[in-house]
């Protein structure tokens, strides 16, 4: 075994890699962000921003190809960790009140990321697979909106973007905490930015389907 | 004398030895609030053995909260509920007439339980046989002096080893980890001069037998901080991580 594989057998080693892929998706998030955005444009720009990505080839290719095996690696150290602490503590405690002097979101980390992977799967079949391979010459708004003005597509969409507030709120400061990135002059700064961006991005991904469901309600 | 003892209703974890199945006991006991958890105890285990019923087990020493022995959980809590103590210093006071209490062993897979709530914390021991020490010559006390350090990283250093080695952030943990013991065990020497030596070395050997000895890995929930009799702070395990980082990109020891 090499130093690099056992490196990253190690606890320390198995986090970083945790970190590293989680702040890169983490940047992958603003982006799309950023992209869905567009959508307040109006049908016309958010349909240009679609065929802008699709023009650049197989530019958007790689970065898709980097993005699936970000979240692969991200996931699969994930689950692995989240099941070798489980059996750390083989006979439970009668009564355990430590888990509830900690931060709320630190508690379901693993939690959040599987509905976020569920979500994932879903958002993947319901939008890409559909938009690329739905084979009908469908434009992605047309199955955006359709879907959005379906109550039960929308409310599902919105608990997950929560979900992702959620691990985020947690997420954001813990990497800076398994880097060792941390200093009194700019922990609480790190904090309240990692606050911030868990109701960015919650509420931001949330603001779309509420809009859209509300707008097919409205009738127009 | 007016009677202001108070009465608890005592769940006690009692277990013969490390290959039995354990159990709850129930006793019914009425104690002074002035009295200690562990004079609490003693005076129970009296009247055990008065009834020549086997006493309950555990573990003390200094009984003031400096040698880290005497760790059980009580009502969930490692060191019972109050903040920074350690279980030796929590009296009787803390709890209301007619309350329910629970005291159990240290849990986790790393510590094996001796007998009822006596486990063996041994692999801590490891983790500082493996590194946490300095094996290089210092010199005697005075000779300390010759490098000088700031005053902010003496209060380090002594925050740091303020740590007294009693298991409880392991205990305290959902991943059963003892992360804030070896950052503790790792800062104390990795912010002195004397400890640079060794000190890429030593954080890479106590990581490695940490992970051996069947720790979990830190999700910092910081559980751990929060029920440290010491209050040993969270920013120890950033260190210990940035070290190890660190290490991994610019040590020379190939074979960690
Ligand atoms: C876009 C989506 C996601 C982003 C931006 C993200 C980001 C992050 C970040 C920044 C961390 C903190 C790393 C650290 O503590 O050092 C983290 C931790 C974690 N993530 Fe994600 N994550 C995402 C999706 C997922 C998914 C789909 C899962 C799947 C199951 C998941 C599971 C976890 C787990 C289990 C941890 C905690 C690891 C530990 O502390 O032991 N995440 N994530
Ligand atoms: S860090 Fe605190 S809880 Fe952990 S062993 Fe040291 S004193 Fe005990
Ligand atoms: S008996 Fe020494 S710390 Fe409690």
């Amino acid at each position: 075994m090499s130093w690099l594989s056992r490196s990253f057998k190690t606890s320390i080693g198995q986090k970083l890699v945790m970190t590293i892929t989680g702040l890169l998706l983490f940047f992958f998030l603003f982006v799309h962000l950023a992209g869905n955005f567009t959508i307040w444009g109006g049908e016309a720009f958010f349909t240009r921003y679609v065929s802008t990505l699709e023009s650049l080839g197989n530019f958007t290719h790689f970065i898709e190809v980097g993005l699936a095996l970000l979240f692969i690696v991200h996931i699969f150290f994930g689950l692995r960790l989240a099941l070798q602490n489980a059996e750390k503590r083989p006979i439970q405690y009668k009564v355990y009140e430590s888990n509830n002097l900690i931060d709320f979101s630190a508690r379901y980390t693993w939690q959040t990321g599987v509905l976020i992977l569920v979500f994932l799967v879903v958002h993947l079949i319901t939008f890409w697979y559909l938009y690329k391979f739905g084979g009908e010459g469908r434009e992605l708004f047309e199955i955006v909106t359709t879907w959005f003005a379906n109550p039960l597509y929308s409310l599902f969409y919105i608990i997950i973007m929560i979900a992702l507030g959620i691990h985020l709120q947690h997420g954001f400061q813990s990497a800076f905490q398994t880097l060792g990135w941390t200093h009194p002059k700019f922990t609480p700064i790190i904090e309240k930015l990692g606050t911030f961006i868990a109701w960015l991005f919650g509420l931001g991904f949330s603001l779309i389907p509420i809009y859209f469901y509300f707008s097919a309600i409205g009738g127009n | 004398m007016e009677n202001h003892n108070i009465n608890l209703t005592l769940n006690i974890w009692r277990q013969e030895n490390p290959s039995t199945e354990g159990r709850f006991d129930e006793f019914k006991v009425s104690t002074s609030p002035d009295a200690s958890i562990l004079e609490m105890l003693d005076e129970l285990n009296n009247t055990l053995e008065a009834k020549g019923e086997r006493p309950i087990a555990f573990e003390s020493d200094c009984r003031e909260g400096i040698c880290g022995t005497c760790g059980v959980v009580v009502n969930g809590h490692p060191h019972g509920p109050l903040p920074k103590i350690a279980t030796c210093q929590l009296h009787m006071r803390t709890f209301k007439n007619g309350e329910n209490l629970y005291i159990e062993p240290f849990r986790a897979k790393a510590y094996n339980i001796i007998k009822d709530l006596i486990v063996d914390r041994s692999p801590l021991d490891k983790i500082i046989q493996s590194g946490g020490f300095i094996s290089i010559n210092t010199g005697s006390a005075p000779d300390a002096n010759i490098h000088p350090i700031s005053k902010e990283t003496a209060t380090i250093a002594i925050e740091a080893a303020e740590c007294i080695g009693c298991g409880a952030c392991v205990a305290a943990c959902k991943n059963a980890s003892a992360m804030l013991f070896v950052s503790a065990k790792v800062s104390q020497f990795a912010v002195l001069p004397q400890g640079q030596l060794e000190r890429y070395d030593r954080v890479q050997a106590m990581v490695n037998t940490m992970d051996e000895m069947g720790f979990g890995s830190c999700t910092n929930t910081y559980a751990c901080e929060a029920e440290c009799p010491k209050g040993v702070s969270i920013t120890n395990i950033a260190r210990m991580n940035r070290d190890f980082l660190n290490a991994k990109i610019s040590s020379h020891a190939l074979h960690f």
